[in-house]
């Protein structure tokens, strides 16, 4: 078992060659369905999307962490969780199944406690597109499973007969951000060399989201050990987060041709917390509530240098300019007066598209461009923004009336603000239609609006200004546009999965 | 050059001028493929000058049929001067007659070649080639138009001698018989289908004068009046009256869609959809653009082009088709979006001949309840309107999909199989359907929903902001039936289902008026009669959530409290929470005094907005983060390196801060600093982290690293710089503090000041300075003159709150209780008896244990072979509950130090002192190495706080009374082992 542990670093470089899958759907079942947690997969690094060295492979292997209760004293056990899994693109098929496999080896030997667990699933999808959402509905059904756990001489074997595992889940596509909810529950019965049965039952959540910026998927869930002996229940609550941040990085010579650089660093962690609700005066403190971690190291990626950014004289703005700039959300070619330019509308969705890294594979590499329809009348097929306006009208980020999109006028806040929710699929928590917002010049926002900038005060992320005005009708600078799509994707980066790793609270 | 410039500014200028006016809603035009590509006229500038016949005037009743002839070169007009004229007074002659109808029969080349060819004939006469029209005549021949004596009288030299009536004279006014027959003839020979002679009448009758017609003829004039080419007037048919060349236009107009037949036309409507316009220079050429794209009658999109090239040499190209409205003829510029057009193209060569601008039609807006569809490729739609009659339109190409069977209603594509079979609004343009809207269902009047804005159950209303935005009051009384759906209920239970369904099982959403809260979300079913009045009232709560950290506590008892929290944007809000508000702590609900300062807290919060810029927030509930803002160490040393990629930072020569003081030196320790919330400071000054890397990297300045709990690990919250000399004052009780930077501690008589850059940490929880407060008993790490660095407040330990016993069981109740015959209680060293019965509660969490460890409470019985009658056990008691009942050895041996290591049943003390039971004196147990070691037994109790604990909680530098059955100075001076047995260890002071 010593090579397992050596085994971790090898696993771990593995990991990152092959661990994004290329799929637009969210990676859930990262950390398989038992409780456990594995150190998960990085987001993309952003040279992927210019050149494409990803070895495919449908088997992933990570570093695996898990408690054993069934003895009636926690366990920590480590190992490696294998997962083989090749979900179809559901875009060209949207329905169908595919099977998935969870391979689990882990073991503790200072306790001699060692699981060998597979379990193989038949999962029936569809893809749903509806009127105003993509969704994807999966439902699995367990096709195999076997599992053995040693503890000292005592062996505990899976009588398959008696077992039942099921899981369904559904995720929904927002424009740029993949939310999923999967309902699990399974009931396990163990047997031991004395034939004596312990039976474990366990139902839960695993809820997540994807999206550039970062990614988390947490389990909820509770465990019920019945025995003759032990009685036992369990709140579990595995969780995986992985992020992008940023971060400046000086260049220390004097005579180099640029300031300095920023520095994305790829960090990931995975957390495991569990809460023993029954009664064990046996169990120490810190038996009955304990938490691990597998913390991974960050993986650091230069992004390119801004180029020609002096121009712009130290404006207020320049911090967010020269970062959109490095992630290569902003390409328009730099200039002086930049920072006090309006922002047109145009620009706005090509930029919010980069950020969010919305497709517009279907419109930058069609073989007959003749095919391709045309929803706005100034915005043709030859438009430089073509792909990208097009590809938030497919993902319902705009609306097409035949008309004009108007893509070179300047943008007001309350359109970049309704866009700007819209694009993180969230709209939802502004209530009704058309609420009251907290704002002292609500009455100068469109009613169209309303929803959305609700929405967005309520997440934090849209706020007043010192009399609490959000100046709906004002027109956005580009200085403005910097800052409040570079604090989009702040809030995307940290502050959005507070909520996910605080649900056994 | 600068001339062309001049020309493209003028186009350009005209094109602006013509702006389209926007009133297409065809929201789909861009999207649909392009059918037809059509070609513009060359030379159009040209042609259409000589359509605009100057003795035409805008208001001639035939002037389009003129135009639309003159643009398919059927008719010609005269050059007089500078005027186009067409002379539509004057009268055809039969040549003339006969070379439209040839053209009309699209035969006008083989008449030219028939032309040809008689002038390249040696025989043909000289008077014969002179002849303009000696071709129309042969082919009219040939095609039995007229019979060869015709033809040798038309090409008869002496024209004079011909005698009319018996003779073909060709340039005698034509009859309106002949013309008949002659179009009948001609179509027929071509296209037999289209039209025939008619050999029994009957619409001839229906004219006075029909016994005038030659009878030859009759058939023709039968068949020119059925198919409505020629009407005459309500009387006669005047068959041997001239025709005017106005006439004969509007009799070949009458039989155009003959015509375009024989032509190869096509004849199509539409409207134009849309229109761009666009100007290259290429190879020199300077070409300005307008398409347009124009919207058929069968729902599909056709596009043509006006093209103005002009070139280097300053030519100028334009190709144009002629545009006719309202009696004027123009070019396609004159088009703007929404006229309906008819239009003829060539078949063959796509060419656009003639335009016939109807003008912009209206669009139509028709309701009727949309029938299914079955078959999508027909492109069409139907409903039935409220009259029960149907009605069946084409569709724009862009709202139908045949390929996903989608239809595009409320500008959604939806799938022809969940079409709402629902009342829609069609708008209709030129026929076509070009927008779908769902209307709906009828709606019901007496229900309505929104956000409550404010209840008044004083003075009964209650105002909601509905979905759209508006403000409505209603009124209720005081049997308003109100259910409200609590924020910790499910919600797919009952909702509005007993008002349909009356049932009397317990429904958790019941509720009175009261309930109902700013800025819950509510439906509301009003009085049918009197809409002002609410008869029920169903609501649910809407909350946010919002995290941070409890800064202070204020309580006012019955009435809840005041809670200061900062959230993480650092603002600061203060809560009113109600009396019993639940508050939560690892998912058990906890009293209000749980909740402490450093707390961090989730809190569900009603929010609600009263007005713009005024909003009221109510906190639903608090949920205390138990592990959030612990802290886990107190790290002291010198700044090493700073990694970036990792983030962490590297503390040299550091110590940790315990009980016993700095301990635990190590060269160095890598610390967590990923928390993008740490505060950096030197002294009370906040810095960044990049001014200490770069300023502060010395021997002589001291950093201090309060690290928090997370997960299994730690993360730094709070770097401290400064360049005192660290002192430590140890656990000592705090005797005064102003609630803001001093306070003074017992051991010390000068004052001690804190500020910002002090890491506070009371409860194990960081917090702020206002917190110290008197009798706190706290650790103070100094910094120089009476500045603290650190200072760590703890509860006193003690065990005051629980009694120590040994018993001897009387009798058990299993389940319940048991009773003592009698007990000893422990008061300091000495356990003092009395007789008396007692008893005590067993519950579930009572604690029994032997010398091997817990045992089941079912072994703990007064009957059978395990019985524990009459055996002696300590019990640790708080008033008469047992927590823990434990059989030990009786102990009147003491032992007292402090714990400098621990761990696998073994706990190390120093400053070891021992019980003498017999003088009751404390004696050192020597003078050097003064440490022992406790072994932890199964049936041993730990207790600290008054609770009892397991091993792991026993931390370094805790003071310890341990309880035990040797003497160990006897033991260490004997047999030299400085090892006891503990049973009753407590933690002291």
């Amino acid at each position: 078992m010593v090579m397992v542990k050596r085994g971790f670093w090898i696993v771990a470089a593995v990991v990152l060659w092959c661990g994004y899958a290329c799929s637009s759907y969210a990676d859930s079942g990262e950390m398989g369905y038992f409780g456990g947690i594995s150190e998960g997969s990085n987001l993309p690094k952003t040279i992927e999307k210019y050149v494409d060295n990803k070895k495919t492979s449908t088997t992933k292997q990570y570093q695996y962490k898990e408690f054993v209760f069934i003895t009636g004293e926690p366990i920590e056990v480590e190992g490696i969780l294998k997962i083989t899994l090749k979900e179809p693109d559901m875009d060209k098929e949207p329905t169908g199944t595919y099977t998935e496999k969870y391979d689990i080896q882990a073991s503790n030997i200072e306790k001699n406690v060692s699981i060998d667990r597979t379990i193989q699933f038949e999962t029936s999808y569809r893809l749903k597109e509806g009127d105003f959402n993509r969704q994807i509905k999966r439902d699995s059904e367990v096709t195999n499973w076997d599992e053995i756990i040693k503890v000292n001489e005592e062996s505990y074997t899976l009588n398959d007969d008696f077992s039942s595992f099921y899981k369904s889940g559904v995720e929904e596509l927002t424009p740029g951000i993949s939310y999923y909810d999967t309902s699990i529950s399974y009931y396990a019965q163990y047997v031991t060399s004395e034939d004596d049965k312990i039976n474990v039952s366990v139902y839960g959540s695993v809820y997540g989201y994807d999206q550039p910026w970062s990614k988390v998927e947490t389990q909820q869930v509770t465990m019920t050990i019945q025995d003759k002996e032990l009685q036992m229940e369990i709140e579990l609550n595995p969780s995986m987060e992985s992020k992008k941040t940023i971060e400046f990085d000086k260049a220390q010579p004097f005579p180099i041709s640029f300031e300095g650089t920023y520095n994305q660093i790829m960090e990931r962690e995975s957390s495991l917390k569990y809460r023993i609700n029954t009664f064990h005066p046996d169990l120490a403190s810190n038996q009955l509530e304990n938490s691990i971690l597998i913390q991974t190291p960050n993986q650091v990626e230069k992004l390119i240098i801004p180029e020609c950014l002096d121009i712009l004289e130290q404006h207020w703005s320049i911090d967010d300019i020269k970062k959109l700039y490095s992630m290569e959300i902003l390409t328009e070619r730099p200039k002086s007066t930049m920072p006090y330019e309006t922002m047109p509308r145009g620009e706005f969705v090509k930029a919010l598209c980069l950020a969010m890294n919305i497709d517009t594979k279907k419109y930058t590499q069609a073989k007959d461009s003749e095919q391709l329809m045309q929803v706005f009348a100034d915005v043709p097929r030859e438009h430089p923004y073509y792909p990208y306006v097009m590809a938030a009208y497919d993902a319902k980020l705009i609306k097409g009336t035949g008309s004009d999109f108007r893509i070179d006028e300047p943008i007001t806040r309350e359109a970049a603000f309704v866009i700007y929710i819209r694009v993180i699929g969230l709209e939802r928590l502004g209530i009704t239609r058309n609420p009251v917002t907290p704002f002292t010049d609500h009455e100068d926002i469109a009613e169209w609006a309303r929803k959305e900038i609700q929405a967005g005060y309520i997440l934090g992320i849209i706020e007043g200004d010192n009399a609490n005005r959000v100046l709906p009708k004002q027109l956005l600078s580009k200085a403005q546009a910097a800052t409040i799509i570079n604090r989009l994707i702040d809030y995307l980066r940290e502050e959005i999965v507070k909520d996910y790793r605080n649900l056994m609270l | 050059m600068k001339k062309v410039i001049c020309i493209i500014v003028t186009i350009s200028m005209c094109m602006s001028l013509i702006s389209t006016v926007y009133s297409a809603v065809d929201t789909s035009i861009l999207r649909d493929e392009i059918q037809n590509t059509y070609k513009p006229r060359e030379k159009a500038a040209y042609l259409i000058e000589n359509l605009n016949f100057s003795d035409v005037p805008d208001t001639h009743w035939a002037k389009e049929a003129i135009v639309r002839l003159g643009a398919l070169n059927i008719i010609k007009g005269y050059n007089e001067g500078n005027l186009k004229k067409y002379k539509p007074g004057s009268v055809v002659s039969n040549q003339e007659a006969l070379a439209i109808t040839l053209r009309v029969l699209d035969l006008e080349e083989e008449a030219q070649q028939a032309a040809q060819k008689l002038a390249a004939d040696p025989d043909t006469p000289e008077h014969v080639i002179a002849l303009w029209m000696k071709g129309y005549l042969t082919t009219a021949n040939s095609l039995g138009l007229i019979s060869n004596n015709d033809l040798t009288d038309a090409l008869s030299l002496e024209q004079n001698t011909l005698v009319a009536g018996e003779n073909f004279i060709r340039s005698h006014a034509v009859t309106r018989e002949q013309v008949a027959q002659w179009l009948v003839q001609g179509i027929h020979f071509q296209r037999p289908a289209l039209i025939e002679p008619l050999y029994t009448q009957q619409a001839i009758f229906g004219y006075e004068d029909w016994e005038s017609i030659s009878p030859d003829k009759i058939p023709y004039v039968e068949s020119v009046i059925v198919n409505k080419i020629m009407v005459g007037n309500e009387k006669s048919f005047n068959p041997k009256k001239s025709v005017t060349r106005a006439e004969f236009a509007q009799t070949v107009k009458n039989a155009d869609d003959m015509m375009y037949d024989a032509m190869n036309i096509n004849r199509k409507n539409g409207y134009v959809a849309h229109i761009k316009d666009s100007s290259h220079t290429e190879k020199g050429q300077h070409i300005v653009k307008r398409t347009l794209l124009i919207r058929t009658q069968d729902g599909l999109v056709d596009s043509i082009s006006y093209n103005y090239t002009t070139s280097p040499i300053e030519t100028v190209i334009r190709e144009d088709v002629p545009v006719y409205h309202q009696g004027t003829v123009e070019g396609l510029l004159s088009l703007n979006e929404g006229d309906t057009i008819e239009y003829l193209v060539d078949q063959e060569t796509d060419e656009m001949f003639y335009i016939y601008n109807k003008g912009n039609t209206e669009d139509l807006t028709i309701h009727g309840v949309l029938q299914p569809i079955t078959d999508l490729t027909k492109g069409s739609i139907t409903i039935v309107d409220s009259e029960n009659i149907t009605y069946a339109f084409p569709m724009i190409k862009g709202l139908y999909n045949t390929t996903a069977n989608t239809l595009t209603i409320d500008t959604i594509e939806t799938a022809v199989d969940k079409l709402p079979l629902d009342k829609v609004e069609l708008t209709v343009k030129n026929g076509i359907v070009v927008e779908i809207k769902v209307i709906g269902q009828k709606m019901i009047q007496d229900e309505m929903s929104g956000i409550v804005k404010e209840n008044n159950p004083l003075f009964n209303y209650l105002t909601i902001i509905t979905g759209d935005g508006k403000e409505v009051t209603k009124f209720y009384d005081d049997k308003v039936e109100v259910e409200k759906l609590n924020f910790y209920d499910d919600e797919d239970e009952i909702g509005y289902y007993d008002e349909l369904f009356p049932d009397f099982r317990y429904d958790k959403t019941d509720s009175s008026i009261e309930s109902i809260k700013v800025g819950d979300v509510i439906s509301l079913k009003l009085n049918q009669n009197n809409l002002d009045y609410i008869v029920r009232i169903s609501a649910r709560t809407n909350h946010t959530i919002i995290y941070g950290t409890v800064k202070n506590i204020m309580s006012h008892g019955s009435q809840g409290f005041k809670m200061m929290v900062e959230s993480n944007d650092k603002t600061t809000s203060v809560y009113d929470i109600a009396y019993a508000t639940p508050i939560t702590r690892d998912g058990k609900n906890v009293r209000q005094e749980t909740l402490r300062q450093g707390d961090m807290v989730k809190l569900l919060v009603n929010q609600a907005v009263i007005e713009p810029g005024k909003i009221s927030e109510r906190v639903l509930s608090i949920q205390i983060d138990a592990y959030g803002n612990t802290i886990t160490h107190i790290y002291r040393g010198q700044l090493g390196n700073i990694n970036d990629y990792q983030r962490t930072l590297t503390l040299l020569n550091t110590y940790e801060l315990s009980k016993l003081g700095w301990t635990d030196l190590q060269k160095a320790r890598v610390l967590d600093i990923s928390n993008p919330d740490i505060h950096y400071f030197k002294d009370d000054q906040p810095i960044s982290l990049a001014y200490a890397n770069q300023f502060l990297k010395s021997p002589e300045v001291e950093v201090y690293v309060a690290m928090e709990k997370y997960y299994d690990t730690e993360k730094a919250v709070k770097i401290c710089f400064r360049e005192g000399r660290d002192s430590l004052l140890n656990y000592n009780t705090i005797t005064y503090a102003n609630g803001w930077n001093k306070f003074k501690i017992l051991s010390t008589p000068q004052y001690i000041n804190m500020g910002t850059g002090t890491i506070i940490v009371k409860n194990g929880k960081l917090v702020e300075t206002n917190t110290i407060t008197a009798p706190d008993y706290a650790q103070v790490v100094l910094n120089g003159n009476n500045r603290a660095a650190v200072v760590q407040v703890d509860p006193e330990p003690g065990y005051d709150g629980l009694f120590i016993y040994r018993v001897r069981i009387a009798s058990i109740d299993t389940y319940d209780k048991f009773k003592v015959q009698s007990h000893a209680l422990l008061s300091d060293m000495n356990w003092l008896y009395s007789p008396i019965q007692k008893q005590f509660t067993l519950d579930y969490n009572t604690v029994i244990k032997d010398d091997t460890g817990t045992i089941p409470k079912s072994e703990f019985l007064d009957y059978s072979d395990l019985t524990k009658y009459n055996k002696v056990y300590t019990v640790i008691s708080k008033g008469t509950d047992a927590i823990n009942l434990s059989e030990q050895p009786y102990c009147k041996d003491g032992v007292q130090g402090q714990i400098y290591d621990l761990g696998n049943g073994k706990i190390k003390i120093k400053d070891v002192v021992c019980y003498d039971k017999v003088n009751s004196l404390w004696l050192t147990l020597s003078h050097s190495y003064n440490d022992a070691e406790i072994n932890i037994k199964p049936n041993s109790i730990i207790i600290k706080n008054n609770q009892v604990i397991g091993e792991d909680e026993l931390e370094k530098g805790d003071k310890l009374r341990i309880m035990t059955d040797e003497y160990l100075i006897q033991k260490y001076v004997q047999h030299g082992l400085r090892e006891v047995d503990g049973y009753l260890i407590m933690v002291e002071k």
